[in-house]
């Protein structure tokens, strides 16, 4: 089911008037100036130089934002080479019109990288806000835009949330130039693509959406577009907006995009035919499609030797197993069916429970509660103080409720293991998802015994085969059973007999090895 | 938008009021471990002459069992993890309702390890009325052991106290486990097993088991006839040995053999049978058992150079063969001569070799006619030994 965009925007009031200015630049420099200043109403930090140029004191301004600009690229390649003109006669000449000055301007004087000419106000005001200075001259009705971007930027470092013991170190920053710039360093195939886009009505920041052409296949990108212009929003702080814009499904505890800090997981994804939306401001890169599968790969499985990361997927499936289903299995098996369990795990799973006030339902649900707030003030706490969550919550909870005899010691060990499990599954997307489901599976447990627990789990795989992601089953390659593709799921093939890309993605260029480069 | 929501609410009710109504929290059920079923004489009036049933079940106290293995230093005494309940009932099952009055946790049996029965319903014939419940309750496991209370009251063997296991009834389990070592053990004998025999209508054998103070044996079995169940008589160890290995049950076991004035125990490690008969004539139907056994010798307490020459070794195997067919013989004549029910299989054998046989004889096979009596038994023994154990000799050999 894809949204349908054309319908909601037919009612919708337009903020039209409040956020574009139709207004053109008019050849009066003190005008324009004083036009930008009354729309953005004069704020401290927008920095206008007015100076006269040559003898016939030709007036020019330059109006830019302090901090998002690059001062001594303003002073040296603005200002010091207009001024030095007034030594070169032989470019200007006195009886020049200032449109002609501003050719000449543009053309062989101001030694920027990018200069562009425009007599919209309202892309003036989007490139000011973006950090360029636009340079006004007396008599023209154009202007010049040069780029001048330059505000404080994080320097790369490791992903904090994808750490890697093999692999490259470097993550996505906060800065799109530089994401982008890292997908080139990991591909530098003429075929890689990328379109920019700009998002929010408000925020309008650059988006930019990447893929290699020649292996994607068309309909994904013409999709990705297509969610992607259908959305309407103010702003966009994070990608994990426009995710929610263009996901599948919003009522799935599934994510149906990957994210991830990794320029070597997105450069891998764009060569297995997979799209990947970058935001201007989030480190986090969109991957699109994914599948249940890929939620539960990390790019080390193939960085360390195939037996290695067979066992690393293994192992992952057993502890999305676990975070899901350990704490329902528990109560299950202890509330309703103590005949499943070892005769002597059960007397001594009875005698930690002698006199426990609640029963192991509620015990659960607590617990994991319990755990829940942990893991979240263990993410708010400021890092000097991180450790005494640690102490408090494993100490105290943990200890001091079991000699309480308020929780059995085996509950905390269940708990413990669950947190340990959901803690193992590698993309956190799916991670926190699981942690929802826990509830739903714990109670079922607790209302009907491992046949609740039996229905939750079909209920989770009925829904599992109905989802999809861009156009794929999410339980592909286990649904649609595309055999090939068991070769990367549950375990990893070697790499040299993983000839193809993934058949589910239906890349129009299949073959990954003895192929003589990407382009046909 | 009312009519939704009250459609959620009886929704939502249906799961939660349907829901939760076998749940009993673990520390709330009685797990019973073990059982035992006595009989006893009625005395009121109103009970139609019939015995009431004595069911005592062992349930699991899992709180002292912490306890007793925390201060097991402290004092020599195990805490007991254990408690006894007799009821009586003129059906189990009421039996079992009447216990649930006395202690407050539900018995739950999936967890029962043994069934024992006393040596008096095993004789009159109520044998078989007992099992019926263990297999017809739902929550029985058919894994369960059942086992004969030989000479005394089947709920005094689960008063034993063992030194080693906190549980008397898994102490009794554990036993079965020693199949390794002891060729005389019987093999456990669960009720679906038991089941398929009853049904059968043959004749079987139940390891029978007795109990001082501290401690149980089961080295022997009792003999069962298939046409009513009833206990006819016990093998003991040497006959139960014997039966053992005409069964094809001996996984490992000792000999002891005499040579010269002295023993040597030769240890058989693998054993196999062979049956062959001839049913020319079904008024006596000549059964063949080869016994092939495969063993060391383990303690040798007469000095012999096993390594001077073959005939050593072949001589020895004569002798082993003689008295395996000699402990073979024994088990035969209490069976086939004294109790004359067919507890070899026989009737198994002769049911798929011999389908056209079985058909005239199985009306009248142990019972009746008796063509199991009257047929003969023959037994050869082969036997091999592989190595003398891991030394030829621990002292010189004395001159003669």
């Amino acid at each position: 089911m894809h949204r349908q965009p054309g319908k909601r925007r037919k009612n919708r009031h337009s903020p039209q008037s409040a956020l574009s200015y139709e207004a053109a630049v008019s050849a009066d420099v003190i005008e324009n100036i004083n036009h930008i200043k009354q729309i953005l109403q004069s704020p401290s930090d927008l920095t206008v130089r007015v100076f006269t140029f040559g003898q016939k004191k030709l007036q020019c301004g330059t109006v830019c934002i302090d901090g998002l600009s690059d001062r001594s690229l303003i002073n040296d390649h603005i200002l010091q080479s207009i001024h030095r003109l007034q030594y070169s006669p032989e470019l200007v000449s006195t009886n020049m019109t200032a449109d002609e000055f501003i050719v000449v301007l543009e053309n062989e004087v101001l030694s920027a990288h990018h200069i562009e000419m425009t007599s919209s106000l309202d892309k003036i005001i989007g490139s000011v806000l973006s950090g360029d200075t636009v340079l006004f001259v007396e008599g023209s009705k154009h202007a010049l835009i040069v780029e001048s971007k330059n505000w404080p930027r994080r320097a790369l470092e490791e992903p904090s949330t994808e750490a890697l013991i093999r692999g490259p170190r470097d993550g996505f920053t906060e800065s799109i130039e530089t994401n982008t710039a890292l997908i080139r360093r990991h591909l530098h195939d003429p075929a890689l693509r990328m379109e920019t886009m700009k998002v929010g009505n408000r925020s309008k920041k650059n988006l930019v959406i990447t893929y290699i052409e020649g292996i994607v296949h068309p309909d994904l990108v013409k999709e990705v577009r297509r969610r992607l212009e259908s959305f309407d929003m103010d702003i966009a702080p994070e990608s994990g907006f426009i995710e929610e814009w263009i996901e599948d499904s919003f009522l799935s505890p599934f994510p149906t995009l990957l994210h991830t800090e990794r320029p070597d997981k997105t450069s891998a994804a764009l060569s297995q035919g997979k799209v990947a939306i970058l935001l201007d401001g989030s480190p986090f890169v969109l991957i699109a499609p994914a599948t249940f599968g890929n939620l539960l790969q990390s790019p080390e499985d193939y960085y360390e030797r195939w037996m290695v990361g067979t066992l690393l997927r293994i192992l992952r499936y057993a502890a999305a197993f676990c975070a899901v289903f350990l704490p329902g299995l528990y109560i299950a098996l202890v509330s309703f069916h103590p005949g499943m369990i070892p005769s002597k795990l059960a007397f001594s799973i009875a005698a930690t429970r002698e006199g426990l006030p609640f029963p192991a339902a509620i015990e659960a649900i607590v617990m994991i509660t319990v755990l829940e707030f942990l893991r979240e003030a263990g993410i708010r706490l400021p890092k000097p103080i991180g450790q005494t969550i640690g102490i408090v919550g494993g100490l105290v909870i943990g200890e001091a409720a079991v000699t309480a005899g308020i929780v059995s010691p085996v509950m905390v060990i269940v708990v413990a293991l669950t947190a340990i499990a959901s803690f193992a599954v590698p993309a956190y997307s799916i991670a926190i998802s699981f942690r929802l489901i826990v509830y739903g599976m714990m109670l079922a447990a607790s209302i009907f015994g491992l046949y609740g627990l039996v229905l939750g789990y079909i209920v989770l795989n009925i829904h599992l085969v109905n989802l999809k992601s861009f156009g794929i089953p999410y339980s592909t390659p286990f649904a649609p059973n595309l055999s090939d593709d068991w070769k990367d799921l549950i375990l990893r093939a070697p790499i040299v007999t993983m000839r193809k890309r993934p058949e589910m993605m239906q890349t129009k260029d299949e073959q990954r090895i003895n192929n003589g480069g990407s382009m046909r | 938008m009312a009519k939704a929501a009250a459609s959620m609410i009886i929704a939502l009710f249906s799961i939660f009021l349907a829901g939760c109504w076998d749940r009993v929290e673990v520390e709330e059920r009685g797990f019973v471990i073990g059982v035992a079923v006595d009989a006893q004489s009625s005395e009121k009036d109103g009970s139609m002459g019939r015995p009431f049933f004595v069911l005592t079940t062992q349930l699991v106290v899992p709180g002292a069992m912490s306890i007793g293995m925390g201060n097991s230093e402290g004092n020599n005494e195990m805490a007991k993890a254990f408690v006894n309940v007799s009821a009586t009932g003129e059906t189990l099952l009421e039996a079992h309702h009447r216990l649930t009055s006395r202690f407050d946790r539900a018995p739950f049996f999936p967890h029962n390890k043994n069934i024992i029965i006393s040596e008096e319903l095993a004789r009159n014939g109520q044998f078989a009325n007992v099992i019926d419940y263990f297999i017809r309750e739902q929550e029985m496991r058919r894994k369960t052991n059942v086992l004969i209370a030989k000479g005394s009251e089947a709920r005094n063997i689960l008063d034993v106290r063992p030194k080693t296991e906190m549980l008397p009834s898994n102490y009794i389990d554990k036993l079965f486990e020693n199949q390794y070592l002891i060729a005389a053990l019987p093999k456990p004998l669960s009720i679906g097993a038991l089941h398929k025999k009853l049904l059968n209508n043959s004749s079987f054998i139940v390891p029978a088991i007795i109990s001082s103070e501290d401690e149980v044996d089961i080295a022997s079995v009792a003999v069962f006839h298939g046409k009513n169940n009833q206990l006819i008589g016990y093998l003991e160890d040497r006959e139960n040995k014997g039966l053992k290995l005409l069964l094809d049950k001996v996984i490992e076991g000792s000999i002891n053999i005499a040579v010269r004035d002295n023993l040597i125990a030769y240890r058989i490690k693998k054993a196999s049978v062979k049956v062959s008969a001839d049913v020319s004539d079904i008024d006596n139907i000549r059964f063949n058992f080869t016994v092939k056994v495969e063993g060391m010798i383990i303690e040798s307490l007469e000095t012999i150079d096993y390594l001077r020459s073959n005939d050593v070794i072949w001589n020895l195997e004569e002798i082993i063969e003689g008295h395996i067919e000699e402990i073979a013989e024994a088990a035969i004549d209490k069976v086939h001569r004294q109790f004359k029910v067919d507890v070899l299989e026989l009737d198994t054998y002769l049911r798929t070799r011999h389908p056209k046989t079985w058909k005239l004889v199985k009306d009248n096979w142990d019972h009746g006619t008796n063509y199991f009596s009257k047929s003969t038994i023959e037994v050869n023994a082969d036997a091999v030994i592989l190595i003398p154990g891991a030394i030829n000799q621990s002292e010189p050999i004395q001159d003669r």
